[in-house]
């Protein structure tokens, strides 16, 4: 063969083995948007080609920031602040005074109006609250998880635990106080509904953990189907119920404290009284009381959780 | 007594899982099955209390034929069946006596079942049973803090609170080390042995079939290819039943 | 029937058995029984404190249909006037969100015991974090509506603060279980140590961080729609607006439409944390 057409046939082969253009951009810019090929780091010949192929992905960040700023200007003009004024700062300075020299007559008052009395009641809120929204999630979760229901029964219960999950809870004290008269049992059914969404998501995910052997071994000894539930499925899930109660318990107790807000009990609407009165050794007893329920609270529950997980049952 | 006769198990998509099976088992004997993963060993126990109904022949287990059971008579059936699983199947949140007592919560009345109240009988019962098998002292202990073995034989002391006439076990030694693989089939025997109960276990350590079992039956593919004592199973008998030389794992290594 | 009376009498006060051979054991007593008794006093109290009364509850139930049913069929026209305080919302709950979080991110890493810092300090911050963290985010918003007038701005900073007590204290634990070898070896080199966290630590506490901004997100969205209720700007206003007036209707629309940016937020949330778990 003539050496020329040889020579011709070895360059077309040599631009063949190069890669495509669009492939080529990948491989020189992908790296800083955090995408690189392990062919083209394979490929890299230098020491110098493989660290510029190597993920750097300063772009991406940069555009992430870009992201990140323009969310926050464009938001701005949502919120405009105007500065504190001079009554302002005479408020924050009176409030201050007042958190550290809380008003001993609210928190020695025994009677009704006193402070043990407030937060009784708003213990009472959160923990009846949480108390029979699990009795109401625990059925429901078991219609709500794979292994004990069909899938389209399950799909049907979960939009609706979601559409009453997301509906604002503000609006379900309004509700009850319409229903049942202002006061803490308001109150109370706000709570019920609040935790029995949450509880259930919670509950289900622990239905769908559980160990199907003892159920089995239960089912070889000869039992009826509600043997097997009280006997297989309850000791499985039952640390893990008390678990999520405790849990929410923690949040309902704040959470009962704002919904004196709507008329629904307890200590929120004396607070926010307080604020309005511009009461601040009264706001400041009231908030210490509050602060110290829900540290007691959160105290008891991890402590039981941790020996949940420790002790038998 | 059990007694197979042409039982055949077919599955929906057509496969065997037993073929013609013509077995007989008397009342105190210890039975090892062997045989391949998938062989049908697994099936042919629980086709024993109906955990697998049979597709054609005649299941009798002293005089009443499993497939006419249903409900309520089949619990009733199965109360004096006892069965050991190869993954324990405890509940390892409770302790030790508690899993015990499940055993008897099929015989007690409504009221009893719903608040967990056993007798003063059941607990002597489920006392004793873990006596028997030798793990006494952590009667009260949680469940999950026992080692494999010991968990193994609080599975053991459950099906003895049920006071059997047969145990099955599903691969009971398969998820224990040597040691305590063989203290678990010390325990089948001497129960056994004490209290003439009918022991059939499924088992794909081969040695230790044939070290503690009196009675041998090899399946493979559904169907039987060896029934006679353990003293004559030789190589030759193990390459009917297994069709090639014996794995490295089929045999339990002895423990140093 | 009378052995089921003593059995039950023995929950309470554990026996002792022997068994045919001699040996003796004796029932591990179980505080649970008593638990179970003092639980039932503590939610019968609860039920008299609140003023539980079922029997009102079943006569009275039909009241509470009533306000739904005049929100149904919701007021369509009233979109154009509820545009601005919807967005508003969902602008306080993601700019509190990612505000509250990005101040959190350096304090929690000063607040991890791997800093190293002095003791007391330490203590004093995680206290006073405990104490932030039990006021709900209403009676923060209501102090600072008081502070600062009306207005959305309210509502974020309430928002930022409670993101902010969330954040630290999930960063914080999380940062403590983290894996401090390389810190170590970049400390050993002679770099700065905030140079070693964020060169060692942050990667490794980087997903879980957007993890946590994202949670942040979700549970705000759903505090930004009530927030508005004492005047912190937002959808909440408008409820206390029209409840006021008695126009069911558009708060049928108003409420419709906070009921969907609450899922489909919240969905968002959750699916964004899900494929960041990968």
């Amino acid at each position: 063969m003539p050496a020329e057409s040889w020579c011709i046939e070895m360059e077309h082969n040599e631009k063949r083995s190069q890669p495509g253009f669009f492939r080529r951009l990948l491989r020189d810019w992908g790296p800083l948007l955090g995408i690189s090929l392990g062919t083209d780091l394979d490929d890299a010949v230098t020491v110098e080609d493989k660290y510029r192929r190597y993920p750097q992905p300063w772009l991406r960040y940069l555009l992430f920031l870009l992201f990140v700023l323009a969310i926050v200007y464009i938001n701005h003009f949502t919120v405009e602040f105007t500065g504190l004024t001079e009554r302002g700062w005479g408020l924050v300075k009176a409030s201050l005074q007042g958190l550290i020299t809380p008003s001993w007559k609210v928190i020695t008052d025994s009677s009704t109006t006193g402070l043990a009395y407030m937060l009784m009641e708003t213990f009472s809120i959160g923990f009846l609250g949480t108390l029979f929204g699990t009795v109401i999630a625990i059925p429901l979760a078991f219609v709500c998880s794979r292994n004990v229901a069909p899938r389209w029964v399950n799909l049907i219960f979960l939009v609706a635990v979601t559409i009453i999950r997301s509906f604002p809870s503000i609006m379900y004290g309004i509700m009850f106080v319409k229903t049942v008269g202002p006061g803490p049992f308001a109150g109370v059914l706000t709570m019920t509904i609040g935790s029995a969404g949450m509880l259930c998501k919670m509950f289900v995910e622990a239905i769908e953990d559980i160990d199907k052997g003892v159920i089995e071994a239960l089912d070889a000894s000869g039992c009826s189907a509600f043997e097997k539930v009280r006997y297989g499925i309850i000791p499985q899930l039952s640390s893990s119920i008390i678990s999520s109660v405790l849990y929410r318990l923690d949040i309902n107790i704040k959470n009962a404290s704002v919904l004196g807000l709507v008329g629904a009990g307890g200590i929120g609407a004396q607070l926010i009284f307080a604020i309005d009165d511009r009461r601040w050794s009264d706001t400041g007893a009231m908030l210490w009381g509050l602060v110290v329920l829900v540290l007691v609270i959160e105290y008891v529950s991890t402590k039981i959780r941790k020996k949940l997980a420790t002790d038998i049952r | 007594m059990i007694k197979f006769e042409h039982v055949t198990k077919q599955y929906p998509n057509g496969v065997l899982g037993l073929d013609d099976v013509d077995l007989m088992i008397e009342q105190g004997e210890f039975v090892a099955v062997i045989g391949l993963s998938g062989a049908g060993k697994s099936t042919l126990i629980r086709t024993v209390n109906k955990m697998i109904d049979i597709t054609g022949g005649r299941l009798t287990v002293n005089g009443t034929d499993v497939s006419t059971l249903s409900r309520r008579a089949l619990r009733k059936f199965r109360r004096k069946i006892g069965m050991v699983f190869q993954s324990f199947n405890l509940v390892t949140r409770t302790s030790v006596i508690n899993n015990v007592l499940s055993a008897r919560v099929a015989d007690m009345s409504f009221f009893r079942t719903l608040l967990g109240l056993y007798s003063r009988q059941d607990k002597m019962l489920a006392l004793e049973s873990l006596d028997k098998v030798g793990i006494l002292e952590k009667a009260y202990v949680r469940a999950d803090q026992l080692s494999g073995g010991q968990q193994q034989r609080v599975a053991l002391a459950r099906t003895l609170a049920q006071s059997p006439e047969i145990i099955l076990a599903d691969e009971p030694v398969a998820a224990l080390d040597p040691v305590m693989a063989n203290v678990v089939m010390e325990d089948f025997k001497r129960i056994n042995r004490e209290m003439n109960i009918t022991v059939v276990i499924n088992i794909h350590h081969v040695d230790l079939a044939l070290q503690y079992a009196d009675r041998v039956v090899g399946i493979r593919a559904g169907r039987i290819v060896y029934d006679g004592p353990a003293s004559d199973v030789n190589d030759e008998v193990l390459k009917q039943i297994y069709g090639r030389e014996l794995k490295d794992d089929e045999r339990m290594k002895e423990a140093e | 029937m009378r052995s089921i009376l003593q059995d039950l009498l023995h929950v309470f006060y554990p026996r002792s058995y022997t068994l045919a051979n001699g040996k003796q054991i004796r029932e591990k007593f179980s505080p649970i029984p008593y638990i179970t008794i003092l639980l039932i006093g503590l939610i019968l109290y609860c039920m008299k404190i609140a003023g539980v009364d079922f029997g009102l509850l079943l006569a009275k139930g039909r009241n509470f249909w009533d306000m739904l049913e005049r929100m149904i069929p919701p007021n369509w026209k009233y979109y154009d006037t509820m545009k601005k305080p919807m967005l508003d919302t969902i602008n306080m709950s993601l700019l509190g969100s990612v505000f509250g979080c990005a101040v959190a991110l350096p304090v929690s890493f000063y607040l991890s015991g791997n800093f190293k810092l002095n003791k007391t300090y330490l203590a004093a911050h995680r206290v006073l974090l405990s104490l932030l963290r039990t006021l709900p985010t209403i009676v923060v918003a209501c102090y600072f509506r008081m502070v600062l007038g009306m207005g959305a701005l309210v509502g974020t900073i309430a928002i930022s603060i409670f993101s902010y007590t969330i954040c630290v204290k999930m960063m914080y634990e999380y940062i403590e279980t983290v894996d401090m070898g390389p810190y170590e070896a970049m400390v050993s080199t002679g770099a700065s140590r905030p140079k070693c966290m964020l060169r060692a630590v942050w990667p490794q506490v980087k997903g879980y961080y957007i993890s946590t901004v994202l949670y942040c997100f979700e549970s705000n969205v759903k505090s930004a729609a009530i927030l508005g209720y004492v005047g912190a700007g937002g959808i909440g206003q408008i409820i206390s607006g029209r409840l006021n007036l008695r126009r069911y209707a558009d708060l049928g629309l108003v409420l419709l439409f906070m009921t969907a940016t609450i899922v489909i937020l919240e969905g968002i949330a959750r699916f964004a944390r899900r494929k960041l778990v990968h």
